[in-house]
């Protein structure tokens, strides 16, 4: 008698509790579960761009490779395993004479050009076109013109620091055909390290090379007309 | 005549990504995930965080819900039966701290009372009853909350915990055995209380006020 007692009485009290309990709710959390919730429709549409944006991104760049891919050099392609050698022209006078000069300026580099009059190889050194007046007269029109790309066009890197004895030459120069890689820091990141390029190479009397000039004509740098 | 949706048709508009349809789920479904959650937990914030991780589950896993087998409540009780779960083996402790928050609300409604007398004894005896509740252990708890607090079925009640009817039975009927046994000596009050309430009224009152708050 007395347990069903009090069963009825935790009966009833559990009934009150639940009772109470009715009240409890926390619409606040609409907002938060909304904002929180990531739909499928929407995970499904960042998926599915994500599919899309790859295959897009990736044509994108085998696009801008194939454009920018250097074209091989078919007239020379028999050969491109071997080194060639292409000029080998010295003139040691005036050579000797600009070498001269370029150690007396504060330059980092010396330029060659070839003369064409003299049969041989004549260095100038490098100077600021706008402290020159020299140079502004000659090719004002270069100086507006010339991009990075076209100074290094003709522009030889020493590669060995050169004695005086050294300076007086004679010289030769090379030209090869080498990998890439080969010119180690000096190589554009646009070479590949296996693709074949072409070089001057500035040899001293002893054989050394003491400055090398990539062949900007050749096949590395395609952008610009042969 | 209402056109509302049915559960399923509104977990197929929110497969497709209707917002709405998802704020309509939870608008008719969150009392009861929060509710469950609270008087498993205690806890106000760790009940708040379970209902909104049942909502965002229920957004991940809505193609696993099947009408045939369950309803969608039986569905959300049961996700957050597990959240609960994981809750409890991470914090034992805060279902100790977070029983004043019920008390306080309790508090609350005693001063709309029309007789206050009554009032405090009844909500010392449910004081008394959640204590005891919330001192079972969690599979007791748990069936007791689902099928004496929410009303479910023992069906229901054996969908959400995973476990056969008779199970949920046998454990309802152990849960209520150490429930009477903890409140034993409240009952037994609230028992002398009634007689000297059909006797006596005032007398009885009067005392029924004084033993209470020697509890």
């Amino acid at each position: 008698m007395a347990d069903t007692h009090q069963e009825q009485l935790l009966s009833d009290l559990l009934r009150d509790v639940a009772r109470d309990d009715e009240r409890l709710e926390a619409p606040h959390l609409e907002a938060r579960i909304l904002a929180s919730a990531s739909l499928p429709e929407r995970a499904r549409s960042a998926r599915s761009r994500a599919w899309v944006m790859w295959p897009v991104a990736a044509a994108a760049v085998f696009a801008v490779a194939v454009t920018f891919r250097p074209k091989p050099d078919t007239t020379n392609r028999a050969v491109q395993d071997s080194t060639e050698v292409a000029v080998a022209e010295s003139s040691p006078a005036p050579v000797r004479k600009q070498l001269e000069a370029a150690r007396k300026q504060p330059v980092r580099s010396v330029r060659l050009q070839p003369d064409r009059s003299a049969r041989g190889v004549r260095l100038q050194p490098e100077r600021s076109r706008q402290s020159d007046p020299d140079l502004r007269a000659q090719a004002p029109e270069r100086a507006t013109v010339e991009s990075p790309v076209a100074h290094s066009q003709i522009e030889f890197v020493p590669l060995l620091p050169m004695t005086e004895q050294e300076l007086a030459g004679p010289f030769q120069i090379v030209r090869v055909q080498m990998p890439g890689a080969s010119l180690g820091s000096l190589r554009s990141p646009l070479v590949l390290p296996n693709e074949m390029i072409e070089a001057d190479v500035l040899l001293g009397e002893d054989g050394r090379a003491r400055a090398i000039r990539v062949n900007t004509s050749g096949s590395i740098y395609p952008w610009r007309p042969r | 005549m209402t056109n509302d949706p049915s559960d399923p048709e509104l977990l197929e508009r929110m497969a497709a990504g209707d917002r709405e349809a998802l704020a309509i789920i939870f608008r008719r479904h969150h009392r009861t995930v929060y509710r469950f959650s609270r008087q498993m937990l205690g806890s106000k914030e760790a009940a708040e965080d379970v209902t909104q991780d049942v909502f965002v589950a229920l957004t991940r896993s809505a193609n696993r819900f099947n009408p045939a087998v369950a309803s969608l409540s039986t569905y959300l009780y049961g996700i957050a039966r597990n959240l609960v779960l994981q809750q409890y083996k991470r914090s034992k402790a805060r279902i100790e701290i977070s029983i004043d928050t019920i008390f306080h609300e309790e508090d609350a409604a005693l001063a709309t009372a029309a007789d206050p007398a009554e009032s405090i004894s009844r909500t010392q005896m449910t004081r008394q009853l959640r204590l005891a509740i919330f001192r079972l252990p969690v599979h007791y708890r748990e069936v007791v909350v689902l099928c004496e607090l929410n009303g479910l079925s023992y069906e229901e009640a054996a969908q959400v915990a995973g476990c056969p009817v008779g199970t949920i039975r046998s454990r309802l009927s152990r849960a209520r055995q150490m429930l009477i046994e903890r409140c034993r000596a409240l009952m037994n009050v609230e028992s002398a209380a009634e007689k000297e309430h059909q006797s006596e009224e005032e007398v009885g009152k009067r005392w029924l006020i004084l033993t209470k708050n020697n509890c």
